[in-house]
């Protein structure tokens, strides 16, 4: 049985899909603005991936932001619901899953069944999120992927103070005229998001295997910063930013079944 | 043309209105009329009591007190005074739309947008001269914190007394007699303000109006045990606290309550719920909930979770004793639970837990509130002890700016997923 997955979140949509418990294709695209045509878009792109057509799907399910407006799905779940079944697909043994996306940052607990316990989202503002580090790029002269190799080269700790993306851009900026090393100030940006989203997952209550996903996951700097304020080794799946598409067509499967 | 003169003209046509005693008289008599009709007689009671209180305080009837959601409202109806509720106001503001400017106008003159939002509103509506002014304002020193200072402006701002009931942590005999003592004082400051002598039988008389509510009031609890549960959330949280903060020891209070009975106790019969198919069970922490236009309650009764009860609605005091009216007022006031020890709110809030057979449990976090704020992850904590789904919701009750549609539903949605899944 062929099933899929759409998630379309603040900055990104993707798309899953899923043959019994093997991924066949995905796909990952900016979101835009037309959240339907952009659904469309992702499942063609994973389908054309996977060498198969849109009659050949038995179900889809859709997630993120966008979920209800997407009406080539049978059923929309939360990216809540959806992070938690992609993960415990990758990691069974998984009890925490932090996601750390384009907009928000969320932490889900879960129980040895894979159930959602509690969870814990960041509220009205951008800091800790994939947003915050794009506007730090910005201000840095960097690209998205650069920066966390090139803050693993970091000599001194640089306490960035503020997590307000506008106060703390305009902190980096003043760090910069100072002569601050760019990889001492992108350490200081990675302690500051890790140091907000494990307070977030120590309100619920760590777990010992912890995984992380969602577009920051992608960056080696926050991993490890996380990794020190979590005192846990934290489980990067190998493409982080579909974990609730993944999860979403893991639901599509159960509908059908 | 016609936007122009909506934006312009009507906002100065309604804000005159309502300072208008015949506007309140046609807004009871209407609502009466239209409530009944929708076989809402008990919001129509309300409605007529709330425009009753606001027209008599425009008229100048008698000493206008303003009093909090917690100040012994019995005996001010026994001392025969004009009650005017500024929360009441502020979420009547944020209802229909008035609360952003009356925000704005409060934030301009200086007050913090951390401050409880329903203080920010009412502070702006009295700017704006929307509140009859007040010739006496009470308030108790629990549990708003944003509250003492409010009125204490307010107090200076019309150069009016101002008496601030200050209630005890704990529950003692002490403490009793301490806070009676402060009643007593009271009462007798406010007859000597009217140049009468202290009427004992008009105030045991409100008492005994208090305990006729108070026993519809219980009965309505039991029959929210039912399922599926009779009354919304949404109104159990609305109008029907307002009665309970504001209507005990009047006489619309008992007729209040008593119908409610009665209407609650003819849908139960008949099997009718607030929500057409009951699947879960929800209990709602926090006094108050969002005001304003929102979807919290509707999606959540959508997807057939019924806020069957809310802490606010427990009635958790005993029977008024006539005899000793000060005494009686003192023993309700410190039986709050969520005044003292938190022990005394989280061990309230697992008993209903059980009482009414809960699937999961909202904490609403309102912005600016420590009294909630502060005991929720101990609250939550308990209950996830017991296996019991809660969702700790930060939002505002008066101030629609901190209001997000899509995180909201977001956050509302998973829990409602966690609730299925344990099913």
């Amino acid at each position: 049985m062929i099933v899929a997955g759409v998630d379309i979140g603040s900055l990104t949509a993707k798309a899953v899909i899923l043959q019994d418990t093997d991924i066949l294709g995905y796909s990952i695209m900016p979101a835009g603005s037309d959240v339907t045509a952009v659904a469309e878009r992702a499942l063609m792109e994973a389908l054309g991936k996977a060498g198969l057509s849109r009659e050949q799907l038995a179900a889809v399910v859709s997630t993120g932001y966008g979920r209800a407006k997407v009406p080539l799905a049978g059923k929309s779940v939360t990216e809540i619901t959806c992070d938690a079944r992609g993960a415990q697909h990758l990691f069974p043994e998984t009890g925490m899953i932090i996601d750390i996306g384009g907009q928000d940052s969320k932490v889900i607990s879960l129980d040895r069944g894979g159930r959602v316990i509690d969870f814990a989202m960041n509220d009205k503002c951008a800091a800790g999120t994939g947003r915050f580090l794009e506007v730090m790029a910005q201000a840095l002269e960097l690209k998205l992927n650069e920066l966390g190799p090139v803050s693993l080269k970091h000599k001194k700790s640089v306490v960035i103070s503020s997590m307000c993306t506008v106060f703390a851009e305009s902190e980096v900026v003043s760090l910069i005229a100072e002569g601050c090393a760019k990889e001492d100030i992108l350490n200081g940006l990675h302690q500051a998001i890790a140091s907000r989203v494990s307070a977030m997952a120590q309100s619920l209550r760590v777990e010992k295997v912890v995984a992380l996903c969602g577009g920051v996951a992608k960056n080696v700097g926050v991993v490890k910063a996380l990794e020190q304020n979590l005192r846990v080794k934290v489980k990067v799946p190998a493409e982080p930013q579909i974990i609730a598409a993944l999860g979403a067509a893991i639901c599509a499967r159960e509908m059908v079944v | 043309m016609f936007g122009q003169l909506k934006t312009t003209l009507m906002p100065k046509v309604t804000r005159s209105l309502l300072r208008q005693p015949l506007t309140y008289e046609l807004m009871g008599d209407f609502g009466r009329y239209s409530y009944s009709r929708q076989n809402k007689t008990s919001q129509g009671i309300w409605l007529a009591f709330t425009s009753k209180e606001l027209k008599a305080a425009l008229q100048r009837k008698g000493l206008v007190v303003w009093g909090n959601a917690f100040a012994p409202f019995e005996m001010f109806y026994g001392l025969d005074l004009i009650t005017c509720h500024p929360e009441t106001l502020a979420a009547l503001a944020a209802k229909t739309g008035l609360s952003r400017n009356a925000i704005t106008c409060a934030e301009a003159g200086g007050y913090s947008s951390d401050t409880c939002s329903f203080y920010r509103c009412a502070l702006g509506l009295d700017m704006e001269g929307l509140i009859p002014r007040p010739d006496i304002i009470v308030s108790t020193s629990y549990l708003c914190d944003g509250g003492v200072k409010f009125f204490h402006n307010i107090s200076r701002r019309y150069g009016c007394d101002y008496y601030l009931l200050d209630v005890p942590y704990h529950n003692t005999e002490n403490a009793r007699r301490y806070l009676a003592s402060q009643l007593e004082e009271l009462a007798s400051i406010i007859v000597k303000k009217q140049g009468k002598s202290l009427d004992l039988d008009k105030l045991a008389g409100a008492l005994r109006l208090s305990n006729e509510a108070r026993e519809y009031a219980l009965r309505i609890n039991e029959l929210r045990r039912a399922v599926p549960c009779p009354l919304s959330g949404s109104d159990s949280l609305s109008y029907v606290l307002d009665m309970q903060f504001f209507g005990f020891g009047s006489e619309a209070g008992v007729r209040f309550f008593k119908t409610l009975y009665e209407e609650l106790k003819a849908r139960v019969e008949s099997g009718q719920g607030a929500v057409d198919q009951e699947k879960y069970r929800v209990l709602w922490l926090h006094h108050i909930r969002p005001y304003y236009p929102n979807e919290i309650i509707s999606r959540l009764e959508e997807m057939g979770a019924s806020v069957c009860f809310g802490e606010s609605n427990h009635v958790y005091w005993e029977p008024l004793d006539e005899a000793n009216p000060f005494e009686s007022l003192a023993a309700k006031m410190l039986a709050n639970p969520s005044g003292g020890p938190l022990e005394r709110r989280s061990g309230l809030a697992l008993e209903l837990v059980d009482r009414y057979n809960i699937d999961g449990v909202i904490h609403f976090s309102h912005w600016g509130c420590r009294q909630s704020c502060g005991g929720e992850y101990v609250i939550r904590d308990l209950m996830r002890e017991r296996g019991m789904p809660v969702l700790i919701l930060n939002g505002d009750g008066a101030d629609s700016r901190n209001y997000s549609r899509e995180q909201t539903r977001l956050r509302l949605d998973a829990f409602l997923e966690m609730l299925e899944a344990k099913k």
